[in-house]
């Protein structure tokens, strides 16, 4: 056969309407070519995208950002909630005192919510319960939510530093 | 043009793979090999996974009693891709120890650790010690609960050795009971010492390999 195509219809010959002509550049060869060559490309980006990612820059360690609350935001035994670096910061105003937690619960990590009727805090997962210090009340916990500092400037409740000891 | 120049070869671009082939001669593998005999150089394959992930944890990680939990928290939580990263690291030394196990029992059942292949088999059970050395000092190092325990316990096992076995113990440990200075030391030999061993030895184990050729299961 010319350019070294197998020759379909067999020695005994046969009809030429039934004889594939495959076109010149689809081969069994290109076909596998592309095939391995595809799964590698894929594989190596599995591989190669997480560790890229693992270098990026985290954006708890990115440039210091601050997390502003105007105080008329603030009503009483309300909790507000805000993102600073990643991570979610709830401000709860209890009389004249306000108090800035990270909400990330004790347990298992999940984000804790405020209930303002029972003032406590409460987490959805495994009902872990704080009270309004963020000491643990019950549930599965024995460590209480981290505290954040704040300070108050010029009606503003500003947040630099979410980063705390437990 | 002068006869020397024409002697010349032509100048073509250096292709290093045909470099590569030409030093390293195809290892010949009896066609009647199976998948089992798969498992070594997959043990491998988890080897190099574990060296680049570890890499990888080393950047955050710190190896004190006071910041090691938190680190390998913020390793999970806020680094991006780091859950990952984290858990390819701890389920692939599993299955590290899990693929030399069963190279081991493919290897015994074949009974291919007889001439000339007494030294693979000597070479590949100091692979295995060293292998379950790597797994029992990097438990540690997230200083959990399990793993201060599971510290405990394994520097315990030395005492059972008459006379000389309370001082391993104590040895291991870096002082009576496993400590900070216990981590510190557990760390060094987790990401400097056994791996630097375990290279060592696989390459001569490979070393091995190529000299007698695959063994062909009868």
């Amino acid at each position: 056969m010319a350019n070294g195509e197998p020759d379909l219809a067999g020695p005994s010959g046969g009809s030429d309407a039934y004889r594939y002509e495959s076109p010149p550049d689809c081969t069994r060869r290109r076909f596998w070519k592309l095939a391995i060559g595809g799964t590698a490309a894929v594989s190596a980006g599995a591989v190669g995208y997480p560790v890229v990612a693992f270098l990026r820059l985290p954006k708890s360690l990115g440039p210091v950002e601050l997390m502003e609350v105007p105080l008329e935001a603030l009503e009483e035994g309300a909790g507000v909630w805000g993102e600073h670096r990643g991570r979610q910061i709830v401000v709860i105003k209890l009389g004249d005192e306000l108090r800035a937690f990270d909400g990330v619960c004790a347990h298992l990590g999940c984000i804790v919510r405020w209930d303002s009727a029972s003032r406590m805090f409460k987490c959805p997962c495994h009902d872990a319960k704080y009270d309004d210090l963020g000491n643990p009340v019950s549930g599965p916990i024995n460590a209480p939510l981290r505290r954040v500092e704040f300070v108050v400037e010029e009606g503003v409740l500003k947040i630099r530093d979410s980063f705390g000891q437990r | 043009m002068t006869d020397s120049e024409s002697k010349q070869p032509p100048k073509r671009p250096l292709r290093l793979l045909p470099l590569v082939k030409v030093h390293l001669p195809p290892l010949v593998v009896p066609r009647s090999l199976g998948w089992a005999g798969c498992f070594g150089g997959l043990a491998l394959v988890q080897f190099t996974i574990q060296i680049y992930t570890g890499i990888l944890l080393l950047i955050y990680y710190k190896a004190d009693p006071m910041r090691a939990w938190d680190s390998v928290t913020f390793i999970k939580s806020n680094v991006p891709m780091g859950w990952l990263i984290q858990r390819v690291h701890t389920v692939s030394a599993k299955m590290m120890i899990a693929l030399v196990l069963m190279h081991m029992a493919r290897v015994a059942y074949y009974r291919i650790y007889r001439h000339p292949r007494e030294w693979h088999w000597i070479s590949g059970v100091i692979l295995l010690s060293l292998t379950t050395f790597m797994g029992f000092t990097g438990y540690l190092l997230p200083w959990t609960n399990l793993s201060y325990w599971a510290a405990s316990v394994g520097t315990e096992i030395p005492t059972a050795v008459p006379v000389v076995g309370d001082g391993i113990a104590t040895w291991l440990r870096r002082g009576p009971n496993v400590s900070g200075e216990t981590l510190g030391f557990f760390f060094a030999m987790h990401v400097a010492v056994i791996p630097a061993l375990i290279a060592g030895v696989m390459g001569m184990h490979f070393i091995m390999i190529r000299r007698t050729g695959i063994s062909k299961p009868l």
